[in-house]
């Protein structure tokens, strides 16, 4: 139950029967007049649980987007309906206006639409819907919060994938579909045509000459279905903040744009994330849904407060099949959390697969590092250049066991990641 | 942000609002508890118009003077002196003494030697048991008794009239001393008669004699003549001691706002200037303010939480280590983290070798710089920076030899 601001004005009108009758037992004579009629105007409001609530809408927006959720609401009774309702959403779901007025006469059912532009990726669950209704004389209102339940996935931005577009032409170019067709490490055998001039005279096929009479040539694409997996590291050390953006919503960004090339390109891409267990782990062989699956099934994932177990990552990895695969790691480059995790475990890795890994460097540390104005200044630079010289250590070890080390800022490592793997397949090496 | 802000300002303010408040209220109050009562005859009083001058002399001469405050503490003096002929009563100040009050009094005093009102009005006579018209007046001039009854000589002068008493009807034994009459009129009004004199305007004293109703009550229409200041002037100490100090017990009763209240509430309070209605609007205004409350406290539906992220900048650590560095002024390590971090970047500029010591990067810095070994030496490898100052050379210095130094 509810008041409204007319209960106040019934309750200060008993001014004119004090005025007329000025004793203490008028006064409550009155505020006894007042509860019954508001108790009366409670008891002939409609029930909200009475009516019928269903929610439509959008259930994934890429953040930054706006989209809008709608209740259908349907009032089945004898009666008209009015008040207030309110769709509650968390904050981060930038509701702009979760208050609505309801008006239904009896059997009448309407849509009520509440305006979504999310804050921050993950999913939001709606909350209840309150709906407060008043009685005839609009004194007293009878409240109710209803579950009706809603949620919504706000995915990744996934900014780089401006540079889809590029990239593919790129791997076009690799792919045969272009120039090049030459036969080398890498490639593999495509189909046979008729020679034209220009083309390489080590690729005819005098096999196939012979029976043909004509010269006829093989073409050759770069290899397929060759295996990508990605790990995403989503322990403490990508919890940390460069700008605005988490270290994490950098690498899904990177794994986001390697899983839409090497999808492209048809490759068998796995993405897995995970810290001391597994968050997800996502494969398939549709390339447009496996990048669709991505997208969604990282959209919630959030770093969490512990230390990543590269042990069974790796063993993760391995899982997904005993194939030479290149395997992506992306993690920051901390040189004490990768020491004790990573390094361990990495040469069993990297003797059997291509390995590489990707991490988000920080231009903060490099800002720090040119510090030279006062004596605070100059001690943060040395702190920088510690951090750094502790940075290439790390790298150095790294490379020294055989694996790629990529380290760059946010808005370049996934391209850096994407050049690395089209120079990969260029030569081969996959 | 800004309304957490908002709320904070606001929120201060009202702190400093309360502050200030209780700081003024606090001086009230010390003001007025340490602010020496001045009403008219106070018995504790020792200002121009407190009344501790007669008080001390009544004491020297034998009388043992009780100052009460209220009609209480005046009826309990009374009866500690068994209500006995040899007590007198004297009511300093009567502008506090309500009807009440002064009917308590009559009752109380049934008994007594003599019962003093200084200037009453009409009113508080009447509760006093006597019928007598009060007429306000202020008289600066000396006016001679032309009576003589015990407390008052004949010839003696009075100093300071507030009141004039006309008797109301016929009253066996009742005199009047100190007659006012009109400067034409002189030489009337003689001694001792009924006070009516003729062409009168009332006397100043009037003393009437016991009756089943009251005490024997004397009126007299001065309170200023005897206060400190005035009590030396004309004969005034002398009649004030003869009409006080006849008994040996005197019980001053100096009546105290309670004692006005208290016969207020019972005549003229519920006709007073207030609206009758105002109280019960008042309250059902109270209670329509809390029913706003109540009404724009209610929610709608509960408060919907938001599970956050933890917030952490990834540069915390280096800038944490920073800190560090600088709270334990460890500057021999940060001169030797800069000066490696330079011989590294130096030996990939001049594409030496990772591994290539000092000296040999030093000498190849001097070949693409221009400037001399040894200095390059003192720089890369020299001493400890003492100083803070030292060490924002040493900085400046070696981010100055990188940029000079480019590959030959």
């Amino acid at each position: 139950m509810a008041l409204t601001l007319r209960a106040l004005w019934l309750v200060l009108l008993g001014i004119i029967p004090v005025v007329l009758r000025p004793a203490a037992s008028t006064v409550w004579l009155w505020l006894l007049l007042c509860a019954v009629i508001v108790g009366i105007d409670v008891l002939l409001a409609p029930r909200p649980h009475g009516l019928e609530l269903a929610r439509t809408g959008a259930t994934s927006v890429r953040l930054g987007e706006s989209t809008t959720t709608t209740l259908l609401v349907g009032n089945p009774g004898p009666r008209t309906a009015r008040g207030v309702l309110r769709d509650a959403w968390p904050p981060s779901t930038g509701a702009a206006s979760t208050r609505h007025t309801l008006r239904l006469s009896a059997g009448e059912r309407r849509r009520v639409t509440t305006e979504l532009t999310p804050t921050r990726r993950g999913d939001r669950i709606a909350d209840r819907v309150t709906v407060r209704h008043q009685g005839p004389l609009g004194v007293g209102a009878r409240q109710s919060s209803l579950e009706v339940p809603g949620r919504l996935r706000v995915l990744h931005p996934f900014p780089s994938r401006r540079h889809i577009p590029s990239r593919l032409a790129v791997l076009r170019q690799l792919d045969g579909r272009a120039a090049m067709r030459v036969r080398g490490q890498g490639t593999e055998f495509d189909s046979l045509r008729d020679y034209v001039e220009g083309d390489d005279v080590r690729s005819i096929d005098w096999r196939a000459t012979a029976r043909r009479r004509d010269l006829v040539v093989r073409t050759w694409q770069p290899e397929q279905h060759r295996r990508i997996v990605i790990v995403l590291d989503t322990s403490r050390t990508s919890a940390g903040r460069i700008g605005d953006a988490p270290r994490l919503d950098a690498a899904m960004d990177a794994a986001l744009f390697l899983t839409a090339i090497a999808g492209h390109a048809r490759d068998r891409v796995h993405v897995i994330a995970g810290d001391r267990r597994v968050r997800t782990h996502i494969t398939g062989h549709d390339r447009g849904r496996l990048l669709h699956d991505t997208i969604s099934e990282l959209a919630p994932i959030e770093a969490e407060i512990v230390e990543a177990d590269w042990r069974m990552l790796a063993a993760e990895v391995t899982r997904t099949g005993t194939q030479r695969a290149l395997v992506v790691l992306i993690t920051p480059l901390e040189s004490s959390a990768l020491e004790e995790g990573l390094l361990p475990v990495l040469p069993a890795l990297a003797a059997r697969h291509r390995v590489v890994v990707a991490a988000v460097a920080d231009p903060a540390v490099d800002v720090l590092r040119r510090g030279r104005g006062t004596a605070t200044d100059v001690y943060a630079a040395a702190a920088a250049e510690r951090t750094v010289s502790l940075r290439d250590r790390t790298a150095g070890a790294l490379r020294g066991l055989g694996v790629e080390v990529l380290h760059e800022p946010p808005e370049v490592l996934p391209l850096a990641l994407v050049d690395h793997y089209l120079s990969l397949k260029r030569q081969g090496l996959l | 942000m800004t309304s957490v802000a908002a709320v904070a300002k606001s929120r201060s303010f009202a702190a400093w609002l309360g502050a200030v408040l209780l700081g003024v209220g606090a001086l009230a109050v010390i003001a007025i508890m340490t602010t020496p009562s001045d009403a008219a005859m106070d018995p504790d009083g020792l200002g121009p118009t407190g009344g501790a001058a007669l008080i001390a002399v009544l004491d020297q001469n034998g009388v043992d003077v009780v100052t009460t405050r209220t009609i209480e503490d005046t009826t309990a003096a009374l009866r500690e002196g068994g209500s006995g002929a040899d007590t007198s009563v004297v009511i300093g100040n009567t502008s506090n003494l309500g009807t009440a009050a002064a009917a308590t009094l009559r009752q109380a005093t049934l008994g007594a030697h003599r019962v003093v009102a200084l200037s009453p009005s009409s009113a508080q006579v009447r509760s006093l048991g006597a019928e007598v018209t009060a007429l306000r007046i202020g008289a600066g001039v000396e006016i001679e008794s032309r009576c003589d009854i015990g407390p008052v000589d004949e010839g003696d002068t009075l100093l300071g009239i507030d009141a004039r008493y006309e008797l109301r009807g016929e009253v066996s034994g009742a005199r009047a001393c100190f007659p006012l009459t009109l400067t034409t009129d002189e030489g009337d009004a003689g001694d001792g008669d009924e006070g009516d004199g003729e062409g009168d305007h009332g006397a100043v004293l009037l003393d009437l004699p016991a009756t089943s109703e009251h005490a024997p009550l004397t009126i007299v229409g001065s309170t200023s003549g005897f206060t400190n200041r005035a009590i030396t002037e004309a004969d005034n100490a002398a009649i004030a001691l003869r009409l006080l100090g006849g008994s040996e017990r005197l019980v001053w009763y100096h009546p105290g706002v309670t004692d006005l209240a208290d016969s207020d509430a019972g005549t003229s309070d519920d006709g007073g200037l207030l609206p009758r209605w105002l109280m019960p609007a008042l309250a059902l205004v109270g209670v329509a303010i809390v029913l706003l409350g109540v009404v724009r406290g209610r929610r709608l539906g509960r408060l919907v939480h938001e599970p956050l992220p933890v917030v952490v900048r990834a540069v915390e650590t280096t800038e944490a280590r920073g800190r560090l560095y600088r709270r334990a002024q460890d500057r021999p390590r940060a001169a030797a983290v800069l000066r490696l971090a330079t011989l590294d970047r130096l030996r990939s500029r001049l594409g030496l070798r990772r591994g290539d010591p000092v000296d040999v990067v030093a000498r190849a810095a001097s070949a693409a710089t221009g400037r001399p070994v040894s200095e390059i030496l003192d720089l890369v490898s020299g001493p400890a920076p003492t100083d803070d100052a030292a060490l924002v050379r040493l900085a400046q210095d070696l981010s100055d030899l990188e940029e000079k130094a480019h590959r030959p």
